[in-house]
């Protein structure tokens, strides 16, 4: 029997903008950053030093901006402390706020500890007001002997290992809130926030893979050929599981071939056709997990222009793919009726504070944070000494 | 000794971050709206005063007027209305939200000189073939036999109750049910008028 398209009106306006694509992009980008200096710190991954500093003061940069496309969507921004103020024990949403601070809590302490004694240095020899900001960074205490700075290490560490369940909580939390939808389909999966969380590595990694050889480029000096075979192919590794787990989500949901699937295969076939099958797994997913593996080649750290050429190819790649994913899920679970029998189009918002433009402003201003940050503090350890 | 002057900078980041949390938690403590949370168990975590405020708002600011509001001065129509199946319905659906109508009536009561303004009647003409939405829209007060009114409730979509009294309707707006009835005219707007009213519904 041929069904009449039917949704309902609740479902004719997608309430949800960019901006919320965005929010799960830019917190993905927060958690994957700092899993790559975690590799330095605790997993003690010598071949990562050289953006260990980058890797944190990114996390930063993008957590700082993380909440801005959630107060761009919301109507009454100013009531955004709400939800600390009087948070509700049984919303999802209430828990953003905490997590989100003991996450920049631990980010900023550990950043503060790394680069303390760069900090206390120029408090010292600096007058004036630029002496005096460092100072005030220093909090008034210029100690930076050698016992001190091995309890430095130690904090630095333990930071380290607290950060990474916290920022897995922050972005698996991101998940959880789309995974605990119900009525959607779409969204409602125990996998939601795992998958999340590999995507979000991936991302961080390959944002880290472009801003290291970018940065490299800019100031003239070469990147460390095997650090960046390091990020590669730990770049392909959580691509592997992302994409496994992506594809697993996919394959059970046709493979159960519940009521629902119906209008999920019409949804990926048809009206996400361009977005998820082109752009997220043929040219994001297939083509960097065909690519990368040129990182295992025994010899590679000797052949530094193709691993550059070939991991910059990659990681373009693979941002295009985490953020079409971001798209595919929060759009796409708008776009079907939850009658199960019709569709519905996708209202960009050209014309509002929500609009793509704005959402390409969003993105670059972490980007500048980092490199007013860069203008600060050393983010280069060579150039320390 | 030595260990805690070696390591200050970490105790003054510490209390710091204590002095942090403390001030957040007094500040936080301020802000908490009064009564928030007092009917927690009944109705969940909001402000318990905004109940009591509510209800002093002024008449005209609240939209939605309830049906014993109207039975007040419109009696015959409560009984009209009282054994019909459309008890249920809101005087609202059918004659707009009436809020005006309600001041002003209210304000008429014991005064001779008062006049209400009369019901604007939207049919298929008036409003320059308004939709049933703008209609709603513009007017406070309406009273309409346009069948489109009808239909909003009573036409058979995808996804209603099996057993909801509803009738099938054709593209073109020939429907199943005035053929079946016999209706003289059913294409004018007002077909439903023919064998049903607006009150006592049941043909
Ligand atoms: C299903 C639609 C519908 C509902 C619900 C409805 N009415 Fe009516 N009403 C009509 C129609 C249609 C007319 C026009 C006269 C007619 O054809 O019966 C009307 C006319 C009237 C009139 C003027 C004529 C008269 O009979 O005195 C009053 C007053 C009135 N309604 C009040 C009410 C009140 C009060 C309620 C709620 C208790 C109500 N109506 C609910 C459809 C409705
Ligand atoms: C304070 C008394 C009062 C209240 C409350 C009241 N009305 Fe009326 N209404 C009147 C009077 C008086 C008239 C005009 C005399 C008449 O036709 O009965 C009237 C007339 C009407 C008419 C017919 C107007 C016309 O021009 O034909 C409708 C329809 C109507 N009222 C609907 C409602 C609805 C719906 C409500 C509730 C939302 C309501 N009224 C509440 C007093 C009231
Ligand atoms: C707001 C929705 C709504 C509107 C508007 C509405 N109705 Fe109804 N109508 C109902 C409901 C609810 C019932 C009761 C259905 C049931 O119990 O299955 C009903 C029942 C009926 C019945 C069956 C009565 C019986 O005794 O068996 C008729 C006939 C009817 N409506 C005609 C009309 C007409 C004519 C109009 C337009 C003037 C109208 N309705 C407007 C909701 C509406
Ligand atoms: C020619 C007379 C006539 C006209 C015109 C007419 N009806 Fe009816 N309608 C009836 C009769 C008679 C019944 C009861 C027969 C039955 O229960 O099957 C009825 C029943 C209904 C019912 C209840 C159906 C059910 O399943 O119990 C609804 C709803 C209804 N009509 C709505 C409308 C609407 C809306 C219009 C205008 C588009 C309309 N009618 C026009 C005569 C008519």
């Amino acid at each position: 029997m041929e069904e009449v398209p039917f949704i309902f009106p609740s479902d004719e306006h997608t309430a949800w903008s960019i901006m919320i694509v965005l929010y799960p992009y830019i917190t993905g980008l927060v958690a994957g950053a700092f899993v790559v200096s975690a590799l330095y710190h605790v997993f003690h991954k010598e071949e990562l030093k050289p953006v260990a500093r980058l890797a944190l003061v990114t996390s930063f940069c993008f957590a700082a901006f993380a909440t801005v496309p959630l107060l761009l969507h919301l109507h009454h921004p100013e009531r955004c402390f709400q939800v600390m103020i009087t948070p509700s024990t049984t919303s999802a949403i209430a828990g953003f706020g905490f997590i989100y601070n003991a996450y920049m809590l631990i980010l900023v302490v550990e950043i503060w500890l790394v680069f303390r004694p760069t900090i206390a240095y120029r408090a010292k020899s600096h007058d004036g007001i630029v002496g005096m900001i460092y100072w005030c960074l220093a909090l008034g205490c210029t100690n930076i002997s050698e016992r001190a700075k091995a309890v430095d290490d130690w904090m630095i560490k333990a930071l380290s290992v607290i950060g990474i369940p916290v920022a897995c909580v922050l972005h698996g939390y991101v998940g959880f809130l789309f995974g605990a939808v119900k009525a959607n389909p779409w969204w409602s999966t125990a996998l939601m926030p795992i998958i999340f969380l590999m995507s979000a590595i991936v991302s961080g990694i390959a944002a880290l893979i472009l801003l290291y050889l970018f940065i490299s480029k800019r100031r003239g000096v070469a990147a460390d050929p095997k650090c960046v075979a390091s990020m590669a192919r730990y770049l392909w590794l959580f691509l592997v599981m992302a994409v496994t787990l992506e594809g697993m989500e996919i394959l059970h949901m046709a493979y159960e071939a519940g009521s629902e699937w119906e209008v999920l295969h019409e949804l990926i076939t048809v009206h996400l056709f361009t977005s998820y099958i082109v752009i997220q797994v043929l040219i994001g997913s297939l083509i960097p997990l065909l690519l990368l593996p040129v990182a295992f080649l025994p010899k590679i750290a000797t052949k530094p222009k193709l691993l550059y050429t070939v991991s910059g190819i990659a990681s373009v790649l693979i941002l295009i793919q985490v953020f079409a994913m971001r798209w595919n899920v929060v759009m796409g679970g708008q776009m079907f009726s939850k009658s199960f029998r019709g569709f519905t189009e996708i209202d960009l918002h050209w014309y509002t504070r929500e609009s793509p433009y704005v959402a390409a402003v969003v993105m670059v201003l972490p980007l500048i944070a980092l490199w007013v940050a860069s203008k600060l503090l050393p983010l280069w350890q060579e150039s320390e000494a | 000794m030595k260990f805690i002057w070696e390591t200050l900078h970490l105790w003054i980041l510490l209390t710091l971050i204590i002095a942090g949390g403390v001030g957040f938690v007094f500040v936080q403590q301020q802000l908490v709206p009064e009564t928030y949370g007092d009917l927690q168990g009944r109705y969940g975590p909001y402000r318990a005063a905004a109940l009591d405020e509510l209800k002093l708002q002024p008449e005209g600011s609240i939209r939605f007027i309830a049906d014993n509001v109207c039975h007040e001065c419109h009696e015959s129509v409560h009984e009209e209305r009282a054994e019909a199946k459309h008890i249920t319905v809101s005087c609202v659906h059918c004659h707009g939200h009436a809020t005006e109508h309600v001041q002003l009536a209210k304000a008429a009561v014991g005064n001779e000189n008062a006049v209400i303004p009369v019901a604007h009647i939207w049919d298929d003409e008036s409003d320059g073939n308004a939709t049933m939405a703008a209609a709603f829209a513009k007017h406070d007060l309406l009273t309409t036999e346009h069948k489109t009114v009808c239909l909003s409730c009573h036409e058979r979509v995808v996804g209603m109750p099996e057993d909801f009294q509803s009738i099938i309707t054709v593209v073109g707006h020939v429907d199943n049910h005035l053929e079946e009835q016999g209706a003289d005219e059913p294409l004018a707007f007002n077909t439903c008028f023919e064998c049903h009213s607006g009150h006592d519904t049941a043909p």
